[in-house]
């Protein structure tokens, strides 16, 4: 598939670094300006058939007030906020609030939505909170494929191309938008539609191979990994209920560090570090065939290049 | 399955559709298998939003002075960040009358932000005007208590009522109803069974047809009240047959759909009837006023946590909730679940049944009608008001 050379070229440069230099090179992403994952919603609107949300042990649903305060007294310094996780950040009626919040903060923040409920309204709520850019899960311009992918309806689809169309219009100066698509079997001349799609729209488009999910997805042949994972290091998980774990993928709870509201920043550290040291070696990381885990350590950066 | 669970009510362009049905799928999959843990969250609750209420009926759990406690908005906005986005149904209060609640119509909003449909019992003495705008969106089962046919009845039980307002403002609801394509709201007329007025039962269904309801239910007085006593069927129920015969006739004429109190079994076996796992430790919960979680109405006032305490995520999965669903796996329900009617099915609506008189009576009346031993069935624990002990 096209745009996967970079990324190959980038985990080759991985695999060959000795143990001590990827060491070394996971140490040096702990230094840099942490990203967090930040789960807003752990419930979702559709059912992706890469997302490993039916192994999950039970969170609730939304992350609260309460817990938002706690997260926000957590981050560090230069903290970039992603709201993400396993569930639709959009379903979260406060995600308007943490926004605004964090841009007190200075903390720049993103959120990746299967842009359902990206509604006219609801864009212009959350560029008036001060979002700095939408990542919208599209994965297909063709309906019958995107359909096959989330589990969703064709008028769903519709939907979502509607809102991007919108946001296409009223997108404010300085917003970044780009459109995400996860590489699960469609066929070359759909990633050239998508390609075309957001260059017509001055979208960023990402593509991204499917992985094994911490070994709890089905249908990606990508060998997992041994070495310090770049992901880890670099990004922060925090579930909707505040606990924080060593990345969304970690679905049974097996790889937890804490909750924020017990555990210092620099606590965290400290276990990421120790962690790092046999990130292949247990559960869910010795099962995970995420491209970026090796990406982002050979670059040094989460921005690594763009396209699977 | 929790049978009282109907997510054919749900709007399916809710975008918590998807994430009610899983859960409810996860929940359906832990129960079938007893498991101890649930990696679902309930797909009903119950919120005792208020004990305070507008009337002062006259086999109330609550005499009319201790009708005070109510739940402050903020622990209400805590259970909807928890539950709401999963929860299929919400059952305000049964205790007090949930439109009493100062917040009644906020929580109605939000239901319905959430897609979540509402199971209300209510006096009907305030199911009018704006309340209207709020309850029709999300109405699924609406049940008002309605202890008699006639004015000089239902004035009589049901103390500061209307009986025509009342009657007035069921039926406008009833109108209101029949635009809501969507669901297929029951609307109720729900009776308290009394020796003083259950003849009066067939009236009703006749009432209920002419009002715009849809069901008529009738279960048996629980006495709270020794001076109560007296007016409990149950202690000889050899006339309630018949008029159960007539109501069910009338229902069929009528089109009226009815939940009735079984007629009586001659000897006290649990022949016919099919034993279960009751779904309430899967399925179900109720939060107290104060934030108490309770497994069941009929807790005995052991709670297994508070929300003011710890997410319910923790107390659904909680040292309680675990013992009272290994129990079941175990085979010997526990905790207060041991010979519970919840543990059997009958065949069919109204099938003869084993009765507990005992559990109907106060205990005064318990020890005067010499029914101190507890009957090794206990089939009223199917519909006991919630219960109030161990509350502070």
């Amino acid at each position: 598939m096209e745009g996967t050379s970079d990324i190959d070229v980038l985990r080759a440069r991985a695999e060959a670094l000795s143990p001590e230099e990827q060491i070394r090179a996971a140490h040096a992403l702990l230094e840099r300006p942490p990203l967090f994952d930040l789960e807003a919603a752990s419930a979702c609107n559709l059912r992706c058939r890469f997302c490993p949300r039916e192994h999950r042990r039970l969170w609730p649903p939304l992350m609260s007030l309460t817990t938002f305060a706690a997260v926000r007294a957590f981050m560090p310094e230069g903290a970039v906020v992603m709201f993400s996780g396993l569930g639709e950040p959009l379903l979260n009626p406060r995600l308007e609030t943490y926004v605004a919040a964090l841009k007190e903060d200075g903390v720049s923040s993103c959120a990746i939505t299967n842009g359902l409920l990206l509604d006219e309204d609801r864009q212009m709520a959350l560029m008036d909170a001060g979002i700095d850019q939408f990542q919208i899960s599209l994965h297909s311009l063709d309906p019958p494929a995107w359909v096959e992918i989330t589990g969703g309806r064709a008028e769903e689809h519709r939907r979502v191309l509607g809102h991007l169309d919108r946001l296409a219009e009223q997108r404010r100066p300085g917003l970044r938008v780009q459109v995400n698509a996860v590489l699960v079997g469609q066929v070359e001349e759909d990633v050239g539609e998508l390609e075309r799609y957001a260059s017509e729209r001055r979208f960023d488009l990402y593509l991204r191979r499917v992985h094994s999910r911490g070994g709890t997805a089905a249908g990606s042949s990508l060998p997992a990994g041994t070495l310090p994972c770049g992901i880890l290091a670099s990004v922060t998980f925090i579930a909707c209920d505040g606990v924080i774990h060593v990345c969304s993928n970690d679905v049974e709870g097996i790889a937890v560090a804490g909750s924020v509201d017990g555990l210092s920043w620099e606590e965290l550290v400290d276990w990421k570090r120790g962690r790092l040291a046999s990130a292949g070696g247990a559960a869910p990381c010795s099962s995970c065939s995420d491209d970026y885990r090796w990406a982002i350590l050979a670059h040094g950066s989460v921005d690594v290049p763009r396209g699977a | 399955m929790d049978p009282y669970i109907d997510t054919a009510a749900l709007d399916p362009g809710s975008p918590y559709h998807r994430a009610k049905l899983d859960n409810l799928a996860t929940c359906d999959r832990a129960h079938a298998d007893l498991a101890e843990r649930v990696e679902g969250l309930p797909s009903k609750i119950v919120v005792q939003t208020t004990d305070r209420c507008n009337l002062d009926c006259v086999m109330c759990q609550l005499p009319r002075g201790s009708k005070r406690a109510r739940m402050d908005w903020e622990l209400f906005e805590r259970i909807a960040d928890q539950l709401l986005p999963t929860l299929v149904e919400l059952h305000p209060t049964n205790v007090g009358e949930p439109l009493c609640w100062p917040w009644f119509d906020r929580m109605c909003e939000i239901l319905e932000h959430y897609g979540v449909v509402l199971d209300l019992t209510t006096n009907g003495t305030l199911l009018r005007g704006s309340h209207l705008d709020h309850v029709v969106p999300i109405a699924r089962d609406v049940k008002v208590s309605f202890d008699g046919a006639t004015a000089a009845t239902f004035e009589r039980i049901r103390r500061g009522a209307s009986f025509h307002e009342v009657c007035a403002n069921i039926c406008q609801f009833a109108t209101r109803l029949t635009d809501v394509e969507l669901r297929r709201p029951i609307l109720a007329l729900q009776m308290t069974l009394m020796r003083s007025n259950y003849r009066e039962l067939p009236a009703l269904v006749r009432l209920a047809s002419e009002l715009g309801a849809t069901r008529v239910k009738a279960y048996h007085l629980f006495s709270f009240d020794p001076a109560l006593d007296d007016e409990c069927l149950v202690l000889d129920l050899a006339a309630w047959p018949e008029v159960l015969a007539l109501a069910e006739e009338l229902g069929r004429e009528l089109g009226i759909e009815l939940q009735l109190a079984e007629p009586e079994r001659p000897e006290p076996t649990c022949d016919g009837l099919a034993p279960v796992a009751c779904h309430l430790p899967w399925h179900e919960s109720w939060i107290d006023v104060d934030g108490a979680v309770l497994p069941c109405h009929s807790h005995g006032g052991d709670s297994a946590g508070s929300l003011r305490e710890q997410d319910f995520s923790a107390i659904w999965n909680g040292a309680l909730y675990r013992r009272i669903r290994g129990a079941f796996r175990a085979g010997r329900p526990g905790w207060h679940c041991g010979g519970c009617g919840m543990n059997l099915d009958k065949a069919r609506e109204h099938d003869p049944v084993p009765y507990d008189p005992e559990s109907f009576l106060s205990p005064a009346g318990r020890t005067r009608a010499g029914l101190d031993e507890p009957s090794p069935v206990r089939w009223s624990a199917r519909m006991r008001p919630f219960d109030l002990t161990g509350r502070r």
